[in-house]
């Protein structure tokens, strides 16, 4: 990409992220009171006033929201009001476990629906097509909190295989690495399938079988390569959907992560840390989704050259 | 041989004799799975049931309340603890024995000095005090003081009837007074430092917290090495977790779950009933809701002795209003109110509503159960002509704003006293009744507070029972809130397993109720 | 017309009839439902199904409050649909239409509607939808409107992309060359083209939108009770698997089979309609 183009783009990214931040300053402070909340409801009157007081919340919103960039700028997130410990802290604590499921997830969505969707494109309208899309669907439709309940009680309870909860061994990674990429991994052969027919239907792949290219140089030199352009986008689209699905299943699986974290903090309008999840999560999106549009302008030489 | 091999030699050698002087410990380290856990430790921070369960291992009370002695674990006498006896030498004055064999967690000894500090104007009562609800517990201190190094003395504004009890709450636990000061509050909540029989090892917020065996506990060798308090919010993974051995103990089963657990025979069901209620507080602000006739209409329209029956079988009951079985005799003397369709039609009629649609809102996912109780409730009411909308809340003031009749509540008996949950809920200072609390929902007589301050001040048993009775009359009559049910807690626990669940919040985890086979 | 559908294979021509048939049950779940669902029978809760031990009563069985599965389900289906629709088609509308303006103004606008997608990307959708509800209640129209919303920046995406590159495609050239004006050329000619994606679109975001209402249930921000969904029946039955297996296992047997028909007749009309895609 030329710089100017970057540029551009750079600023729009920091511009989004700033958008991120005031917009979800705002959208907690004004979906309910944080400290009636977190005092509970036959709190004394005295406590909470003194809560107000201790998180700065007696002060005019935008004293708050200055507060709040002077802090990020700084460096510092402020303090989670539940806990009383810095927000980033607790943050960073958790964050290694949820970056190990969601590394863990990706990877198996896309070992197993890459090749089941290149297999079924391959065999298009056959028996082993419909079970592999009937077999994505599956788990593409199976919502996950239930799958994951299924897989606790038949893995743990009935055959006792598996611990049924927490973190700390490789044990414990398997069924939530399951249950959150086995959807994807479905989402993904569905969408490699439609990719690599679209180019297997090409004219030039015509072309190629004529020249009596071997089938897998046809499938891998020249079909994949170009089906993999629109793949690649919907990678993005994939991470977003892991980190929504990682907050039901750390819940389910008492998963030490931030996705529970942030299930938790928005339950009991914990700002600090609401907004510190938040915050990374968009910054996260926003260099995947650059990474996806770089990666795209690489293999695409038309993209490329405009 | 080289000196290095001789060297090494004599060292294992001595080690190897120093090994005896470290005792065997084979004693159990237990796994408890916990739908939630507190987020810290202080006592005054976390009066919560989550809180409770777990601090009650790390401190203890001035004075303690026997559940043990009951068979369901809900005895209601007095026993001594830190306070080995308590004398009232003058109307205003006690005199407190305090323990001398005591000593915190960080091997300080447990003075006279600490347990004065930690009832004192400066942490509970005083205008500029540590604890913001000191006064709840003990608004009426006047004065305490350290008198020698065994005895404190406290002076109370007026004859104290309940003066033991308070202790027995969670807001009578003893705290270190030096340190205490040096950390301060918040530092204190993470980093506790108490007399109970298990101190804290490791604490990460929102997973486990982890509990050691102190072994130079008081009260003698705490039975678990560690105590590992585990979050799991899914109620299928622990009680998977139960039934397959990985955790010793699990709390917040509901009891459809009961059967389940049956099928096990390594795994038992404790059902606790706790001196908590579920209530439904009217909005007497509200018309038609400050009718009086039509409050008090719905409690005989909706049979819930049958819904706690069929949900809960024998293990909850409907409570009579603001009365508990460890009230003792004037438990049994109350009635709640029968489904009666007769009496409540009556009653309709003396009223003024007309049909009009009544909102109840309920906290979403707070109280289990309620939800299922409501629903069924409300379809008994519309068959009496009570026309009843349930709103779920999620949480927060807003849910005191608009329009509302109803909503869900509970009363908790933090003191095993008739003034409790009366005076905490429908006093002075509770705020249900303070005029500019948000969370306003009634005006009492004068007459209902000045028969609490008479139970407050009050010595004559009897005369303090006909107080009661007056005041509980008087609160039928007018029907600020109704009973719905008894709380019951139920525990799933492992077999060879010796505990015994108690009717209040705490998990009694010390030498006196756990054992192992 | 005929023709379009006579092409349809045999189990495709099943699924098509499966599937209207759910809307039928969804749509007549008042007429059809034996009792109404919330009507609770204490003393009969937790009854089995008809074929597993229960009575004709209750031919699906009750749940935990005694309320007949079978009534919950036409009336949760019911309301699953109408969410996943209405749902779908606010966010393929208002993304369709901010899509082709960004693509027509190019500029400013264009980029202000880009950032917007950039910013739904960014957001976790659950605080977007604690936020509204909180502020504006939990009523049905607002969840219906935040669950259109969720996806409208797939839409706004693909038609923008579409129209761009539609535009630079000969016949749209020699179209502007016959000075026909950019409404006629947008409505007439280059919708349709990019019709068939759209539509696509629709039937797999289709899906997607029943299992956000499923999640958002099981997080307690979807369809309140006493309203009844089936991410809500799937979400509250999770917990009796164990012991009364039904309150859980049909909701969820009807997710499945209406984002499997979906699914399958998505697939099928992109195999018609997508004129490069054509299976042999």
């Amino acid at each position: 990409m030329r710089a100017r183009a970057l540029l551009a783009r750079g600023l729009r990214m920091v511009a989004t992220l700033l958008v991120v931040a005031i917009a979800v300053f705002f959208m907690v402070r004004l979906s309910g009171d944080p400290v009636t909340i977190l005092a509970g409801p036959d709190a004394d009157p005295l406590y909470i006033e003194r809560m107000r007081v201790r998180w700065g919340l007696d002060r005019p919103l935008y004293e708050q929201l200055l507060a709040f960039f002077g802090g990020a700028l700084r460096g510092e997130f402020g303090y989670s009001m539940k806990i009383g410990i810095p927000a980033s802290e607790l943050f960073l604590e958790r964050l290694p476990a949820t970056l190990l499921l969601g590394f863990c997830s990706l990877a198996l969505s896309i070992l197993v629906g890459l090749p089941l969707g290149i297999a079924a494109a391959l065999k298009h309208n056959s028996a082993l097509d419909r079970f592999v899309m009937s077999l994505s669907v599956m788990a593409f439709s199976m919502p996950n909190f239930f799958l994951g309940v299924l897989f606790i009680l038949l893995f743990s309870l009935q055959l006792r295989w598996l611990p049924s909860y927490g973190s700390g061994s490789l044990a414990h990674l398997v069924m939530p690495v399951l249950t959150l990429g086995l959807s994807s991994a479905g989402a993904i052969a569905r969408f490699t399938r439609s990719c690599m027919l679209d180019v297997l239907n090409q004219p030039y792949m015509l072309a190629a079988r004529a020249r009596g290219i071997r089938p897998q140089r046809r499938t891998f030199l020249h079909a994949l390569p170009n089906a993999s352009i629109p793949l690649v986008t919907i990678l993005g689209l994939r991470l977003g959907d892991l980190i929504a699905g990682a907050i039901i299943v750390e819940t389910v699986f008492a998963w030490p992560g931030v996705g529970r974290l942030l299930a938790e903090s928005v339950a009991n309008r914990d700002l600090a840390v609401v907004q510190v999840i938040v915050l990374a999560t968009a910054a996260t999106m926003v260099l995947a989704n650059l990474a996806v549009d770089l990666l795209y302008g690489w293999l695409d030489p038309r993209v490329r050259k405009s | 041989m080289t000196l290095l091999n001789r060297m090494v030699m004599i060292s294992a050698a001595v080690l190897a004799m120093a090994a005896p002087a470290v005792a065997q410990d084979d004693r159990p380290s237990i796994t408890i799975g916990v739908q939630a856990l507190p987020a810290g430790f202080a006592p005054s921070m976390n009066i919560s049931n989550v809180g409770q369960r777990v601090n009650y291992s790390i401190f203890d009370e001035l004075v303690r309340r026997a559940y043990w002695e009951g068979e369901k674990g809900d005895g209601a006498e007095l026993a001594p603890s830190l306070a080995t006896e308590w004398r009232n030498v003058s109307d205003n004055e006690w005199e407190v024995d305090i323990r001398t064999d005591v000593t915190f967690h960080d091997g300080t000894p447990m003075t006279a000095e600490d347990v004065a500090f930690s009832f004192s104007e400066e942490r509970v009562f005083g205008e500029d005090r540590i604890v913001a609800v000191g006064p709840t517990y003990f608004g009426n201190f006047v004065d305490v003081e350290a008198v020698d190094e065994d005895t404190v003395r406290f002076t109370t504004a007026a004859p104290d009837p309940i003066f033991p009890y308070r202790f027995t709450t969670t807001m009578g636990k003893v705290v270190p007074k030096d340190y205490y000061l040096e950390v301060g509050l918040e530092q204190f909540n993470l980093e506790p430092i108490g007399t109970g029989p298990y101190k804290l090892a490791e604490f990460r917020p929102g997973e486990l917290i982890r509990l050691e065996s102190y072994d130079d506990y008081w009260g003698g060798l705490p039975p678990a090495r560690e105590i590992t308090f585990v979050e799991i919010p899914e109620q299928s993974a622990r009680i998977t977790g139960l039934m397959t051995g990985e955790l010793d103990f699990i709390t917040d089963v509901s009891p459809d779950q009961k059967d389940i657990l049956a099928q096990s025979d390594s795994v038992q069901l404790m059902p606790a009933m706790i001196d908590n209620s579920r209530i439904i507080v009217f909005n007497t602000f509200e018309p038609p809701m400050d009718d009086p006739y039509l409050r008090r209409a719905m409690s005989y329209a909706a049979d819930r002795q049958a819904v706690v029956e069929a949900l809960w079988g024998g293990d909850s009951q409907v409570l009579p209003e603001l009365t508990f079985p460890a009230h003792g005799e004037i438990f049994k003397e109350r009635k709640a109110a029968e489904y009666d369709p007769e009496e409540a039609q009556r009653l309709l009629e003396m009223s003024d509503y007309n049909g009009e649609e009544l909102i109840l809102r309920i906290h979403n996912g707070y109280y289990t159960n309620f939800l299922e109780v409501s629903q069924v409730l409300q379809q008994m009411w519309r068959e009496a002509g009570i026309n009843v909308t349930i709103e779920l809340f999620d949480n927060g003031s807003t849910s005191f704003d608009g329009t509302w009749h109803m909503r869900s509540w509970s009363n908790g008996m933090q003191m095993p006293d008739i003034t409790h949950p009366l005076v905490n809920v429908w006093g002075d200072t509770s705020v249900r009744t303070v005029p500019d609390d948000y969370r306003h929902t009634w005006t009492p007589p004068e007459r209902l507070y000045e028969l609490q301050d008479l139970l407050n001040t009050t010595i004559d048993r009897e005369e303090r029972l006909d107080y009661f009775r007056e005041a509980l009359d008087l609160v039928e009559q007018e029907a600020p809130q109704m009973e719905l049910f008894q709380n019951v807690d139920y525990f799933g626990v492992r077999q060879g397993i010796n505990w015994k669940p108690y009717s209040f919040f705490m998990m009694d985890l010390g030498p006196n109720n756990l054992s192992f086979e | 017309m005929k023709r379009f559908f006579r092409a349809m294979p045999l189990s495709t021509i099943l699924v098509l009839v499966f599937f209207c048939l759910l809307i039928v049950l969804g749509l007549s779940a008042d007429i059809l439902a034996p009792y109404d669902f919330r009507e609770t029978d204490i003393l009969a809760r937790l009854q089995p199904p008809v074929f597993a031990g229960g009575s004709w009563d209750h031919i699906l069985g009750t749940d935990e409050i005694g309320r007949d599965v079978f009534s919950r389900i036409l009336y949760a289906l019911r309301t699953s649909l109408l969410i996943a629709a209405a749902g779908t088609l606010i966010g393929a509308v208002v993304g369709t239409l901010l899509g082709f303006v960004a693509a027509h103004f190019r500029g400013p606008l264009e980029q202000i509607i880009m950032a917007a997608v950039d910013f739904q990307a960014a957001v976790p959708f659950i605080i977007l939808v604690l936020f509204f509800m909180a502020v504006a209640g939990s009523g049905m129209w607002i969840f219906l409107l935040l669950v259109g919303l969720a996806g409208w920046e797939v839409y706004a995406r693909l038609t923008r992309g579409m129209v761009l590159s539609a535009r630079e495609q000969n016949y749209v050239v020699a179209l502007q060359g016959l000075e026909l004006s950019q409404r006629t050329i947008y409505l007439r000619h280059i919708l349709p083209n990019i019709a068939s994606a759209l539509i696509v679109q629709l039937t797999l975001n289709f899906p997607a939108t029943v299992l956000l209402e499923t999640g958002l249930s099981f997080l307690g921000l979807g369809v309140q009770p006493p309203n009844t969904s089936l991410g809500l029946m799937l979400g509250d039955g999770r917990d009796y698997l164990l012991n009364a297996w039904w309150i859980a296992v049909f909701p969820g047997l009807v997710i499945f089979t209406t984002t499997l028909s979906m699914s399958i007749l998505g697939d099928w009309l992109r195999d018609r309609i997508d004129p490069l895609s054509q299976s042999k």
